[in-house]
């Protein structure tokens, strides 16, 4: 049966610019990146659709990683494994471990960073743990000019990773551009704080993935961010919310702590309607839990 | 497209989809790695293979990322030394992981260990870590988690972790180090 199905033709572009003109000529050949997430959806294989497949990981621009002081650049299809390899110097230790716990080291040294950025309906945890720490990248935009539209012509942009969602969590470049570069800011003496509740793949409906950084200041908190990411519905990052956080005054008392999470419900409620009762809940709890450690930490 | 591999020591060519993936056609290919490796899908962690060395779920590999690569499954893989330093180390310590994961976990432990050969560097550190302990592959929590990609609850991780430092002890004997 599996057999009878169209059989996709690869394309292996071996330059940055071949990619743009293959896939500017032809707007549904599928990215192919570490395949990660392509392969394990069910249909991938024997849907038939037979759409022809550009595999990215043979282009030397993409799959670079460069580092200056202040920032690691890699290229979109470095795999998390190599990220973790060469970023190890430079990234924060919270971040780095955060980023240990994707998967295991077999789906890391095959899953990429654009892939894990670009999926289209379900949100991975280096999404959350990049937007966290004020990752950007670099997305190529492709379009068609001339007469008859066959000239490709590409524009290129950086912008935060959280631009890259909806607050409902839905990717808003898919069909629209390749993501070509990440870059991740060297770690400073901002604390950072990263937890995952669930399995993003088994458990999609009820997973949250959590990370907050800070500046650690003499009587609190300053310029926290704070982003939250369910896989399935929603994707938050409130500037206006953070900057709440970052108001509080440590020791803050229960009831600070107690009337934050229920701004932090509205908001949830106001821009990511769809998450799971499940996941607010946890997204809540979580919450809590990390402020109590905050205040405990001001303490002493 | 036309597809150039060894599988298990075989030099195979065949005309295969380029998106189809490498689990089907190992199946296709014999009846004992359907035997072996009874796998469901990308979530059960049945279908670990090693290509050129590193353990694989062979249902998240399409055949155009195979072509010239050196495949081993449980049915090739049983038939080295490096299967029984594993093997030794799972008669030695009393463990042993039901007939429905077996094959895999025996292919995860190896690709774990052709790790261990391929990083010599006990830590890999963390400019911060410099305790050295950020990173390690030595580690039970490192341990844990690789191994949790084969779902399957049979066998303790505490006794597969025990099993991969004594195979390891074995192959390290075995080559002198
Ligand atoms: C067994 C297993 C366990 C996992 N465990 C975890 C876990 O614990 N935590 C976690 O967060 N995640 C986990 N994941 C998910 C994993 O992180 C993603 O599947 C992976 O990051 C996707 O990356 P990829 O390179 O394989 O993407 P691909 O499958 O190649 O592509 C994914 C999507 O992105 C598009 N794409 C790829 N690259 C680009 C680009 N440069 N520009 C534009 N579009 C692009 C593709 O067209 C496709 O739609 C797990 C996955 C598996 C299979």
């Amino acid at each position: 049966m599996a057999d009878n199905i169209k059989a996709p033709a690869i394309h292996v572009p071996k330059s940055l610019a071949d990619l743009i003109a293959e896939k500017g000529k032809n707007p549904a050949l599928r990215i192919f990146a570490g395949g990660t997430y392509l392969m394990s959806r069910p249909l991938f294989y024997t849907d038939g659709s037979g759409d022809d497949i550009i595999s990215i990981s043979q282009i030397p621009e993409l799959t670079k990683v460069s580092q200056t002081d202040r920032y690691l650049e890699a290229g979109a299809c470095v795999t998390i494994e190599q990220l973790l390899n060469s970023g190890s110097y430079l990234i924060s230790k919270s971040a780095f471990n955060a980023i240990v716990s994707i998967g295991s080291s077999m789906i890391r040294s095959q899953a990429t960073v654009g892939g894990a950025l670009c999926t289209p309906d379900t949100r991975f945890f280096l999404s959350c743990i990049l937007s966290t720490i004020g990752a950007q990248v670099e997305i190529r935009l492709i379009s068609k000019r001339g007469l008859n539209g066959k000239k490709v012509s590409s524009s290129q942009m950086w912008i935060p990773v959280n631009k890259l969602y909806s607050p409902e969590g839905v990717f808003l470049y898919e069909n629209k551009g390749i993501l070509t570069k990440v870059r991740i800011p060297a770690k400073s003496s901002n604390v950072q704080i990263f937890r995952v509740l669930g399995n993003p793949m088994r458990e999609t409906d009820s997973t949250v993935f959590f990370g907050l950084e800070y500046t650690p200041v003499q009587n609190g908190i300053s310029h926290a961010n704070l982003c939250l990411v369910f896989p399935k519905d929603g994707f938050f990052q409130n500037l206006d919310f953070s900057n709440q956080i970052s108001a509080l005054s440590f020791p803050a008392n229960p009831q600070q702590i107690s009337d934050m999470g229920k701004l932090l419900e509205d908001k949830l409620r106001e821009f990511c309607p769809l998450i799971t009762p499940i996941q607010k809940e946890r997204a809540r709890r979580l919450f809590y839990y990390v402020m109590y450690e905050i205040a405990q930490g001001s303490l002493v | 497209m036309k597809l150039n591999c060894t599988i298990d020591g075989t030099q195979t060519s065949m005309i295969v989809n380029a998106n189809k993936p490498l689990k089907r056609i190992l199946e296709e290919q014999s009846d004992s790695f359907i035997k072996n490796h009874g796998c469901r899908d990308a979530r059960c962690g049945n279908c670990i293979v090693l290509i050129n060395g590193a353990a694989r779920l062979s249902c998240l590999i399409p055949a155009f990322r195979v072509n010239g690569a050196a495949i081993l499954t449980y049915a090739g893989f049983r038939k080295t030394r490096f299967c029984h330093d594993i093997e030794r180390a799972y008669a030695e310590l009393g463990v042993k992981p039901c007939s429905m994961c077996y094959a895999s976990k025996t292919i995860l432990i190896g690709g774990l260990l052709n790790r261990y050969d391929q990083t010599r560097a006990s830590t890999m550190i963390n400019r911060e870590g410099e305790s050295k302990v950020s990173y390690s592959i030595y580690s039970r929590e490192y341990l844990e988690r690789e191994m949790g990609i084969n779902v399957c609850k049979c066998t303790d991780i505490e006794d597969l972790a025990k099993v991969v430092e004594l195979a390891y002890t074995y192959r390290r004997q075995r080559s002198g180090r």
